[in-house]
């Protein structure tokens, strides 16, 4: 048998329970309800911005390896990307981040070439890379409207809001940095254009404190 | 005994800290300069044509002909890679010896072997830096299976190098100092009691 003072704090304990699952009362009209939560605001652009000009040292930690590729493009068109050697009448570039729990993942280098061998020749998509800066070079006779989904396909790694590379189970948001502008992309990110200067940044797990910020010359 | 049995330890996290370079070697000068040669980076399109001979648009045998096959193009490198080769065929010898040394020669080198396994990691360490980032990484994931996706995609090259040597080099480097320091006795009993009588004569007068 609980005692008399036992028995006087049962309601106080309930009353403070109520209020609590409440949230407090008082400014609270959502009537029961909880709100979604609102999204994370935009990180700022990290300064200064990292010059990736010329063929640029590694950015980020080693994650992909070397062999990535393996079900990467061999010289095959790629969603009508053909791999020849370099016409560089149009040439600009796009940076590309992939930043896990707050570090920068390195793209690897070479995504996009075909080597040459004594008895092959080589080459190259016309979207890909010279270094692991995260840089893609897209270069073509005339202009052309590729895509991150066009640059995963060429690199053989998947890509989706779920998906990243084969990083799953955490949550992906995609960010796109143009003149120094960052925006949140909720489409399809396989839609994203590569266009010149611009900065795509995927943010997977935990909020990003700043975008990874790069420069070059150039286009 | 083990003595016998960490001296084998020794030797084996020396051999696998060494493993790439050893497998490397076996990727000749030539092949090193047609490796090089067909990953140069070649962000000019007349430079991509120079080793890119099979490509061509027009398919004429002429510029096919005129234009310099892969192997002309790694011919200048090859010297460099000859010279290359050589030190890392100097180098793995070296480490045999120490290996050797150790594991066969403990009690006619004492630890004159210890000293060289020691060397062997140092020499590790200087020349190849190791990197820590598959370690790392388990911090970034967070997540073993995660972890693994991304070890598992490194070729076995780049997991004997991030995964093992790292590792492998300071089991090599710690256990030769123990060995050097207490199971062998970095000076032999001789040499102590030629220091030591000496020395306890002045304290004595």
């Amino acid at each position: 048998m609980p005692s008399k003072r036992v028995r006087a704090l049962v309601p106080l304990f309930a009353a403070v329970v109520a209020v609590w699952s409440c949230g407090g009362g008082g400014d609270s009209n959502d009537g029961g309800q909880a709100a979604p939560p609102p999204p994370a605001p935009i990180p700022p652009l990290s300064q200064p911005p990292t010059d990736i000009s010329g063929t640029a040292a590694a950015q980020g930690m080693d994650y992909w390896g070397n062999n990535s590729n393996a079900n990467g493009g061999k010289g095959e068109t790629i969603d009508g990307i053909p791999c020849r050697v370099m016409d560089e009448t149009y040439h600009i570039h796009t940076h590309l981040s992939i930043v896990l729990n707050g570090q920068l993942l390195q793209i690897p280098n070479a995504l996009g070439q075909v080597p040459a061998t004594t008895t092959t020749a080589g080459c190259f998509y016309q979207i890909h890379n010279h270094d692991a800066s995260g840089r893609l070079h897209i270069e073509s006779p005339v202009p052309v409207n590729y895509t991150l989904g066009n640059f995963f396909h060429i690199w053989g790694q998947p890509l989706s809001t779920t998906n990243v590379g084969g990083i799953t189970g955490q949550p992906i948001v995609f960010y796109i940095t143009d003149n120094g502008t960052t925006t949140r992309y909720d489409g399809d990110p396989n839609a994203i254009g590569l266009t010149s200067h611009r900065l795509i940044t995927i943010q997977i797990g935990s909020q990003l404190n700043a975008i990874p910020n790069f420069t070059w010359t150039g286009t | 005994m083990p003595g016998a049995w960490l001296r084998a330890i020794v030797a084996a996290a020396l051999l696998l800290t060494w493993l790439v370079p050893v497998a490397r070697l076996a990727v000749l000068p030539q092949q090193r300069a047609l490796e090089r040669a067909a990953t140069e980076p070649m962000c000019l399109s007349a430079r991509a044509a120079l080793v890119l001979p099979g490509i061509d648009d027009t398919g004429s045998s002429r510029a096919l002909t005129q234009r310099p096959t892969l192997a002309d193009v790694a011919a200048p490198m090859q010297r460099a890679f000859d010279k290359q080769w050589q030190t890392d065929l100097t180098r793995v010898l070296f480490v045999a010896l120490a290996a050797a040394m150790l594991l066969f020669g403990a009690r006619r080198f004492g630890g004159v072997a210890p000293l060289l396994v020691i060397a062997a990691a140092s020499l590790y360490l200087w020349a190849y830096e190791p990197h820590w980032d598959a370690y790392r990484l388990l911090g970034v994931t967070q997540s073993l299976p995660l972890w693994w996706h991304a070890i598992s995609q490194w070729g076995w090259a780049l997991q004997a190098e991030r995964l093992l040597a790292p590792l492998m080099v300071w089991v090599a480097l710690l256990g030769a100092c123990w060995l050097l320091l207490r199971m062998e006795g970095a000076w032999p009993r001789r040499m102590q009691q030629q220091v030591h009588a000496p020395l306890r004569l002045f304290v004595t007068k």
